[in-house]
């Protein structure tokens, strides 16, 4: 190819040149799937944010709530029965370009408010994942090696105990914060006990590091089947659709914190930390404003694959009835919702089964773009 | 190169081990490939487990159906819903009736001499019916009132009080007769019998506990009597004989406390039971009911395995308490032992129940060796697995029935179920007291729409209060028709104009609010579907959804409401008092739209009292004719199930030469299909019957 | 050898002793007292509050309750609310029935992915590389139980032929080959699903260990050696790229585990997933805090197996 331009085209600089975001931005490029995947993820917002605008108020565009009891089940591009349904309940585009469900619901009113839900869902949950994730991530990448002596492990350990024991009636959202709380403070009573001179002898006896406490913390994530905790706090909890994305939200946070951490790890040997420090910089400067953003590619992948995670984990609590409370639709309680109809009304669960086998995708598409531009290694040649 | 070898044919290998096995597993149409033990075996899918085999304890669908075929009642109802003997071959019901003569006038013993001299001068049409005439001696009765709280968050508290009956006359009566003391003062004249219940109580009580224990004190008495000859010779599946012992502990065990048994309002009118030899059960009513006949249709336990000694040794065993341990705790009711046409077998929870056939089975074993519940949570794995032939039957919902009708690989039946879904106006409230108002209401719904729109079609059309296929539905009533022009007219007569297309009276439009509980779909719809009949007529309806809950705390039972969209599931029993009756209109009762009539009233009263079945029917009809003349509900619609079976389920029955013959699986003319289960059997191919 | 198995093992009782609590702790996760937990519901009857009390000893303090709720698990004491049966017993049995299931699961995810990861990574960005790759994404972005529907839906309707439960009735009379043959087709499905998105992730990672292995320098030298192609990649190079797969053994239990609860239940497969979910539904919360904790000590055993067996394969691990 000829090219009359004075000045080399950006894709023309050879990589060494290139900042990594450049970098990162030409090889997604040449990635047809992540190209693809990226495409569908703008259409996709911007069908959520019709959805929005479209479902949402007193008087919607296209109401997803609306029954039409003659228009039953009826299969998409249907025309509605005029003869039998109020003037104000027919569709806005004339026609029922999804079908109808079991109520005459219009489906594709019903699929644009799920696109709404579907992205709160993800994006609340992964960025509460993310939040998390950085923050113990963060800590552990650059605080790893600090050790933890006796006392401030018996503080973490005395000072939520006691806790427990005075307040062992108090509600779930009191309970875990002020646990939480105990325990850094715990900790950092610790820290300071150490450096009185009686507790000068067990300083020379750490029992672990900062790392091996954040090993532990993934190790208990992982253990429990994600799946099945969800469950169960969902159950336990009043049915709403912020409880939703909180619990998904919390159970995820291992991803993003190990990438950040291994980041966080490599990134604190190079010169510009260095730098910093010598000016300085205290602890937490350093690791919030120069580490994390630095480290934040990683995250990315790891957000976009959340997302994914978390439409797919919605719709399997739909599956069980544990999940967006009625009468809001999400992609997974339409699906759920339809599949009593597998055999009378298929586009009941295909449409919405196909949606989110979509959208997952390109989410995971996209990630797997943006995971292989940032590892040259495995990137095709 | 063994490592890529091993990658290559490893999981090729895999694959066909798992995939071959398809050629083994029995297809749809060949059931018995492999072994045809699948043709003896009946298999029900359930979404639910069972919680507790115990007919006495039991309150879910699941455990209902499995303790129907292990256990047998005394009694059960056949082809046309009339009762049928079971555990018991034959029964007699009489009475026995007391009343006090009235102080100061003719004494116990000469009013009993009077009535034993007329009855054998045969002077009185009745005296045929009459069996014995004594004196029952004087007797004190101990009764415990219960008084509600006197002011809220008050507790309720009982009160015993013993009422001291002098001698009274016993007259014994061949059968059951509700208007006997009507005759009997016809007879002796109006003042024999004693009017003055205060006498018979202690002085000194407090005002309240007398209120009530007044209402106790029985001057007249009825005590309808059962007599049940048992059938000899019946064995438990573990080979104990049955007898009247087990029915008499079967009852015991019900009005036990400390089992906590769900049964107990069924059988408290019943005054004793007791039982006079081996094969024989007397039971004693407190009062006239009839509707307490059916409920020996209820499955008798076995005394041997339950009784104190059992459970306490029991208790021992697990090394549990034995003054805590109950019928409740028992390992009885996870491999419960009844004297059914199954036995019970296993019970793998959240997989199946299995039951085998009971071969010493008083009618004869069924021909099914096997029964078996399946727990299949989904419905749609329900139906998959139905069209899989791995379970033998299957319930539509209403927007399959098309569908399934034209399958040609089932048996399709259709009925209609017990219970009706309504409108329901409150009628101490200004426009629903004028029964024209009511009457217009319904003609202006079209219930046709709503059977179509929402139901598919799936129901009909109903006009009382009963059973649609039992006797006491009257068929002669005809349901309204759907006419909005004769119901304005109806609204003129009752004072309403149309203007603009608004009915007003006074300057008011007619208009008024429909509630209905939240989260039951068609009765969403129905509301929509009504609120634009009336409409057309120019009655403006606003529509209100709340939580079941709130719906019954804050609008029913405080009758805080205009109309209702509720339904009813109702039993064979025709006693309606507690939705009719007017006593039965306060806040927390059943009658809450508040119907009033005399005469209904009174037919209600008759129905639960009559032991005849042709006059109880004949009481039946009229009340059917009255409520729906009066429209205190808009009667919308029964529902009709439809069921699924396997073609290749036949009937068999033995023919003239004693082979067995198959036929059609025929419903009884009640739609009842699975009647003749017993002898139901699977054959490998789709028969051909002829004609 | 035997420090780093101590401390490994300290470490992962440690983690036992949180998930412990944090099992525990999830039941107060119901607002307001712990005591009231769903009013509204009428599964929760004024009695079922007061067992609940009962078995959780809501009147002690916090850390007693914990004390003693896992010492009546130990000692066989406590009680599922719904039948009064041992907890212990009864998960057990729903374990030995999900077992299988994992089983035929993990085998299919181990037998299946190597021979997707590996030509993907010999020859990147070719059309079977990018096509396993979509094929690996398209599956876990797949709602498991729409693809589950699909394929009963598909079996149901042109085989003909049962795919619920364990079994199919009738078939204990039959010869032994029906008999194995019958439960293994009953397998297939559900232990297919679920070992689905583990034999996606795992062959994606293959293929990125064995790249990345590919590009290192011992395999160049290998290859400048002349040893022929077969052997570089098949031997040397898989065999290193093997070596972190140890630890994907345990960690891809959780999710076998966790989804098996969708899969039981579409299924009708009476499998601890299924036993969770009536559990849930129910509210019997002993089952449900008790098959939490196992399913996390089941896992955790996994881990430890893992981490064991990668310092046996792998010397270097031990600093």
């Amino acid at each position: 190819m000829t090219t009359w331009a004075e000045t080399p085209r950006e894709d023309e600089f050879p990589e060494d040149f290139l900042t990594p975001w450049q970098r990162i931005g030409r090889s997604l490029r040449q990635d047809r799937f992540a190209m693809g995947g990226a495409l569908v993820l703008v259409f996709f917002f911007a069908l959520a944010i019709a959805g929005w605008w479209g479902t949402s108020g007193d008087n919607p565009a296209f109401s997803p709530s609306t029954i039409r009891l003659p228009d039953r089940l009826k299969p998409p591009l249907a025309k509605p029965n005029l003869d039998a349904v109020a003037p104000g309940d027919l569709p806005s585009l004339g026609i029922y370009l999804f079908g109808t469900d079991d109520l005459g619901r219009d489906v594709f009113a019903r699929m644009l408010e799920g696109s709404k839900i579907a992205m709160w869902v993800g994006f609340v949950a992964v960025g509460i994942s993310i939040i998390l994730g950085v923050f113990l991530g963060g800590i552990a990448g650059f605080h790893g090696n600090r050790e933890i002596g006796p006392t401030s492990l018996l503080g973490a350990v005395l000072l939520p105990a006691a806790g427990g024991f005075l307040f062992s009636e108090i509600s779930w959202w009191a309970l875990f914060p002020l646990e939480g709380a105990l325990f850094f403070i715990g900790v950092i009573l610790g820290i300071w006990a150490e450096t009185l001179p009686a507790f000068a002898s067990l300083r020379r006896h750490p029992i672990f590091n900062v790392d091996s406490v954040f090993i532990v913390l993934v190790d208990v994530q992982l253990s429990f089947p994600t799946f099945f905790l969800i469950l169960t706090a969902i159950a336990v909890l009043p049915p709403s659709i912020l409880n939703i994305m909180i619990v998904i939200g919390i159970t995820g946070w291992v991803g993003p914190a190990r990438f950040v951490r291994a980041e966080i790890l490599s990134l604190r040997e190079r010169p510009f930390i260095e730098a910093a420090r010598a000016i300085g910089a205290g602890d937490m400067r350093l690791i919030f404003l120069h580490l994390v953003p630095n480290s934040l590619a990683p995250v990315l992948v790891s957000a976009t694959i959340g997302i994914a995670g978390a439409i797919l984990t919605e719709a399997g609590l739909s599956f069980l009835g544990f999940g967006v409370p009625p009468p809001g639709a999400s992609w997974g309680n339409i699906l759920s919702d339809g599949r009593k109809f597998l055999f009378d009304a298929p586009w009941l669960m295909f449409i919405p089964g196909i949606a989110i086998l979509i959208v997952v995708l390109a989410f995971n598409l996209f990630g797997e773009g943006l995971r292989e531009a940032l590892n040259p290694r495995t990137r095709p040649e | 190169m063994t490592i890529k070898r091993l990658l290559v044919f490893l999981p090729l290998f895999v694959t066909v081990v798992l995939l071959q096995s398809y050629f083994w597993v029995p297809t749809f149409d060949d059931q018995t490939r492999g072994s045809d033990r699948r043709l003896t075996q009946y298999i029900q899918g359930s979404i639910g487990d069972a919680q507790i085999l115990n007919p006495i304890l039991n309150a879910d669908t699941t455990s209902s159906t499995i303790v129907g075929h292990v256990f047998d009642g005394l009694i059960d109802r056949d082809k046309n819903l009339r009762f049928r003997g079971r555990l018991a071959t034959s029964w007699r019901i009489y009475e026995e009736t007391y009343f006090i003569p009235r102080p100061g006038g003719p004494t116990a013993g000469e009013l009993k001499d009077r009535i034993r001299e007329e009855v054998s001068a045969q002077s009185v049409p009745w005296a045929k019916e009459v069996t014995g005439v004594e004196i029952a001696s004087a007797a004190d009765e101990k009764i415990s009132i219960f008084l509600p709280p006197s002011k809220k968050g008050g507790k309720p508290r009982r009160e015993a009080v013993t009422i001291a009956y002098p001698r009274r006359v016993r007259v014994a009566l061949k059968n059951v007769d509700q208007d006997f003391f009507k005759k009997l003062k016809a007879l002796l004249g109006r003042d024999a019998i004693a009017d003055d219940p205060a006498r018979y109580l202690p002085g000194g009580l407090d005002e309240r506990v007398k209120k009530a224990a007044l209402a106790r004190v029985n001057l007249i008495e009825h005590n309808p009597i059962i007599i049940f000859e048992l059938r000899q010779g019946v064995r438990f599946h573990d080979g104990h004989e049955f007898d009247s012992g087990d029915v008499l502990f079967t009852y015991e065990s019900i009005l036990n406390p400390r089992n906590l048994s769900p049964r107990v309002p069924n059988f408290e009118p019943i005054k004793n039971v007791e039982t006079p030899d081996r094969f024989t059960v007397k039971v004693t009513y407190k009062r006239l009911y009839s509707p307490a006949f059916g409920t020996w249709g209820m499955q008798i336990l076995p005394e041997h395995l339950l009784n104190k000694k059992t459970l306490e040794a029991e208790a021992r065993r697990l090394g549990r308490d034995p003054e805590k341990f109950t019928m409740r705790d028992s390992g009885f009711n996870r491999s419960p032992v009844g004297a059914g046409p199954f036995k019970f077998k296993e019970w793998l929870s959240d997989e199946l129940i299995r039951l085998v056939r009971n071969d010493d089975y008083w009618e004869g074993p069924a021909k099914y060796e096997e029964y078996i519940m399946r727990i299949i949570p989904d419905p749609l794995t329900q139906e998959m697995a139905f069209y899989a032939g791995t379970v033998d039957s299957y319930g539509a919902g209403t927007h399959q029935v098309e569908r399934l009708r034209k399958d040609p690989r089932f048996q399709v039946f259709s009925g209609l179920s017990f219970g009706y879904t309504y409108i329901g106006y409150n009628m101490r409230r200004k426009p629903f007291k004028d029964v024209r108002v009511r009457r217009a209401l319904s003609m202006a719904v079209d219930t046709r729409k709503i059977h179509k729109y929402v139901l598919n079609g799936e129901a009909e059309d109903i006009t009382g209060p009963f059973v649609k296929q039992s006797e006491h539905y009257n068929k002669r009533v005809k349901p309204l028709p759907h006419d909005p022009k004769g119901a304005e007219r109806l609204l003129h007569e009752a004072g309403w104009k149309k203007i603009g297309g608004k009915m007003i009276k006074d300057g008011k439009q007619l208009a008024f609010k429909l509630v209905t509980n939240n989260g039951n779909e068609s009765r969403k719809a129905i509301s929509q579907v009504v609120q634009d009949s009336w409409k057309k007529i120019g009655v403006k309806v606003s529509l209100d959804r709340v939580e079941w809950a709130v719906f019954l705390e804050k609008y029913i039972n405080a009758l805080n409401f205009d109309a209702v969209i509720l339904g009813w599931s109702i039993g064979l029993d025709p006693d309606l008092y507690q939705i009719w009756h007017s006593s039965q209109t306060n806040r927390n009762q059943l009658n809450f739209v508040g119907y009033k009539n005399a005469e209904a009233d009174d037919l209600i009263v008759k129905i639960r009292q009559e032991y005849d079945l042709k006059k109880q029917i004949g009481f039946a009809r009229r009340l059917h004719e009255i409520i729906y003349r009066d429209q205190p509900y808009t009667f919308l619609y029964v529902g009709k199930w439809t069921a699924l079976l396997d073609r290749k389920i036949v009937v068999s029955e033995p023919g003239k030469d004693g082979k067995s013959r198959y036929r059609k699986i025929l419903p009884t003319a009640t739609g009842n299909y699975t009647y003749d289960f017993r002898k139901w059997l699977k054959i490998p191919s789709v028969p051909r019957f002829e004609g | 050898m035997a420090a780093y198995i101590v401390r490994t093992a300290f470490f992962k009782i440690i983690t036992l002793v949180i998930i412990s609590i944090i099992s525990f702790l999830i039941i107060h996760l119901a607002p307001g007292q712990p005591s009231q937990i769903d009013p509204l519901n009428p599964r929760f009857r004024k009695e079922d509050i007061a067992r609940y009390r009962a078995a959780f000893d809501l009147d002690k303090p916090l850390w007693k309750q914990y004390y003693l709720f896992y010492k009546k698990l130990g000692s066989g004491e406590l009680k599922s609310f719904k039948d009064n049966q041992p907890v212990l017993g009864k998960i057990w049995r729903r374990f030995l029935n999900s077992l299988p299931l994992f089983i035929v699961g993990t085998i299919l995810t181990w037998c299946l992915a190597f021979p997707m990861g590996i030509p993907a990574a010999l020859n990147p960005g070719r059309l079977y590389d990018r096509s396993t790759t979509f094929l690996s994404y398209f599956f876990i972005s797949f709602p498991g139980f729409f693809l589950a529907y699909l394929l009963i839906l598909g079996v149901a309707r042109f085989l003909e032929v049962p795919v619920l439960g364990m079994r199919t009735f009738g078939q204990e009379t039959a010869p032994l080959l029906y008999w194995l043959n019958d439960r293994i087709w009953h397998l297939v499905l559900p232990s297919l699903l679920g070992a689905i998105g583990g034999i996606a992730f795992l062959s994606r990672y293959v293929r990125v260990q064995m790249i990345e292995v590919l590009d290192s320098d011992f395999v160049r030298t290998a290859h400048s050696k002349g040893l022929d192609e077969n052997t570089v990649n098949y031997v040397h190079a898989l065999r290193n790229a093997a070596l972190p797969f140890v630890t994907m053994f345990g960690l891809l239990l959780p999710a076998l585990i966790g989804g098996s609860v969708i899969i039981e239940n579409i299924f009708a497969w009476p499998g601890m997933g299924r036993m969770a979910f009536e559990a849930i539904l129910a509210r019997d919360y002993p089952i449900v805090i008790s098959l939490n904790f196992f399913a996390a000590i089941l896992v955790l055993i996994g881990t430890f197996i893992s981490d064991i067996l990668l310092v046996l394969v792998d010397p270097r691990i031990r600093l």
